[in-house]
């Protein structure tokens, strides 16, 4: 019954008075500690901006490739070499967009910088393609007459290859054009694997495999150095000239 | 709260963009006048951290421009930005809230209240591709906004706006100044002369004057004249020194001159103004 009274009380004063402005209310508010997104929280913010035709086109070389294995008669391994090169294309797409959209200045302005952003695309598609990667060696490999490591070898090297010539065009070349560069790169590659490949047994002969371990080596340290020099030019704003 | 630079300079090849550029400023709006090609985005990219100096630094309360807790405090409207083109409005506002370190949940409240402020909250699920010059300039401006800047950089940022807008944006930028360091640059001259506190003149990537309007204006005092000619005459003066304003009054034209003599025996000493300043300076590249 008293409490009952009290909150009377309250309603009839609540209706009497009006509730007094507040003072100072945003220089108040504006002490308050605001949440920071911590790194991680940004990496997980980055996943959601991948675009979701990148993952659909990721996930369908991918059953091409089950694809090639499940009902190709012979040359499984050159076949799909061959389509390798495409999913390093959808990949680097990703890191043409900012200066593809001319999002660079205001990207390089934010407290997570263009450098901090292409390093979340570097890992979520270095994750990304490497299971990737790592599912067709392993279906490849059970179809394929070479034994593993080789298997790996002649499905790696296209892709480092495309993967490093992609970089290099996306720093050198005018931002509206580079995707078509790119793609360009990755169908000679592409091509070139499907006409050596076809064309007889020599291109995976085992005298050839001192050239294959120099190209895929050459590759992946041209793949490591474009990849630094990519995020360098992001640090620097170098990046903001590509027209 | 003081943003320093000390002398800053760039030079691409031959050029020098910037040529040893020494600022302090403390809260407050700072209009940056120069005519094209005088350095002005060069600069702001420099205070942005998006372009390296050649030499000198930048720094904010002792925190270098290079660094994650400069860039925290920093807002800034380049003069041309881009989008992605699948982007709606509330996409690109929570895209850069996240670069700008903001989560989800503050970014949406945020990100509502700046739709607000500039007038977007109908459009936030439009595309941006799909929004008027004047809306896409509001856009920039809000998410310029986005992480409560003490640092706020705006380069054109009146460009594309009806006059409606523009009033309203330099009440805002007004507003803003009252508690963060706020430079704009602009080439509408009363846009500066209404809301900025110190002016920053700048031609061939120098500072050639700093300070408040009717400091600045003192420099071309006893420059400006007004004389009443007939219109053969008015001809001959406009080819023999810079005329601001050009008016006619019945047989007569009154014309507004800038000229360091007198440049008629009728001529009177008129009261300068910013715009006049502007030409004094810039008349060169005001005839180009």
């Amino acid at each position: 019954m008293k409490q009952m009274r009290k909150k009377d009380w309250s309603h009839e004063l609540t209706l009497a008075f009006a509730a007094p402005a507040p003072k100072r209310k945003e220089a108040f508010l504006k002490t308050m500690p605001v949440p920071q997104l911590d790194p991680r929280g940004f990496f997980f913010t980055q996943l959601q901006y991948i675009r979701k035709r990148t993952w659909i086109f990721s996930i369908f070389i991918l059953l091409a490739c089950i694809g090639i294995v499940r009902f190709a008669s012979d040359g499984v391994c050159w076949k799909t070499a061959a389509l390798l090169p495409f999913l390093t294309l959808i990949t680097t797409t990703e890191f043409a967009r900012s200066t593809q959209w001319n999002m660079v200045e205001l990207e390089m302005s934010c407290k997570y910088s263009l450098s901090q952003i292409l390093m979340a695309r570097f890992l979520i598609f270095g994750t990304v393609d490497f299971l990737i990667l790592g599912v067709i060696i392993g279906i490849v490999s059970t179809q394929s007459e070479f034994y593993l490591l080789r298997t790996v070898l002649y499905l790696i090297t296209p892709c480092t290859m495309t993967a490093a010539l992609s970089l290099w065009i996306i720093r050198r070349t005018p931002r509206n054009e580079s995707i078509y560069f790119c793609a360009a790169a990755s169908a000679f590659i592409s091509i070139a694997h499907d006409l050596a490949g076809s064309s007889g047994a020599y291109f995976y002969h085992p005298d050839l495999l001192p050239v294959w371990e120099f190209l895929c080596l050459a590759s992946v340290c041209f793949l490591l150095k474009q990849g630094k020099e990519l995020l360098s030019s992001a640090r620097k704003g170098q990046l903001l000239f590509i027209h | 709260m003081e943003l320093y630079l000390n002398r800053v300079t760039k030079q691409y090849g031959n050029k020098i963009a910037c040529d040893r550029i020494s600022l302090r400023m403390k809260s407050g709006v700072y209009g940056l006048l120069g005519a094209n090609g005088a350095g002005k985005t060069t600069l702001m990219r420099m205070i942005c951290g998006v372009m390296t100096p050649t030499s000198g630094e930048i720094t904010y309360d002792g925190i270098d421009v290079r660094q994650e807790a400069y860039r925290d405090v920093l807002g800034y409207l380049p003069q041309n930005f881009g989008y992605y083109p699948d982007f709606r409005v509330q996409d690109f506002m929570m895209y850069l809230a996240a670069l700008k370190g903001l989560p989800k949940n503050p970014a949406c409240e945020r990100t509502a209240s700046l739709l607000r402020l500039v007038s977007l909250e109908k459009e936030s699920k439009r595309k941006i591709k799909t929004l008027s010059g004047g809306m896409k300039q509001r856009l920039g401006i809000a998410q310029a906004l986005l992480n409560d800047p003490k640092i706020l950089i705006l380069d054109e940022p009146t460009a594309g706006l009806d006059p409606k807008e523009r009033v309203k944006f330099r009440n805002l930028i007004s507003r803003l100044g009252q508690d963060r360091i706020v430079l704009l640059s602009t080439h509408i001259v009363s846009d500066v002369e209404y809301i900025a506190g110190e002016i920053l003149m700048m031609k061939d990537g120098q500072i050639l004057h700093q300070g408040s309007r009717d400091e600045i204006i003192r420099t071309i005092h006893g420059k400006i004249w007004e004389c009443c000619v007939p219109e053969t005459n008015a001809e001959q003066l406009c080819t023999e020194h810079t005329v601001i304003n050009l008016r006619n009054s019945g047989k007569d034209i009154i014309l507004r001159v800038i000229s360091d003599t007198i440049p008629r025996e009728n001529a009177v000493s008129a009261e300068p103004t910013l715009e006049d300043l502007y030409l004094y300076y810039f008349q060169e590249e005001a005839e180009q």
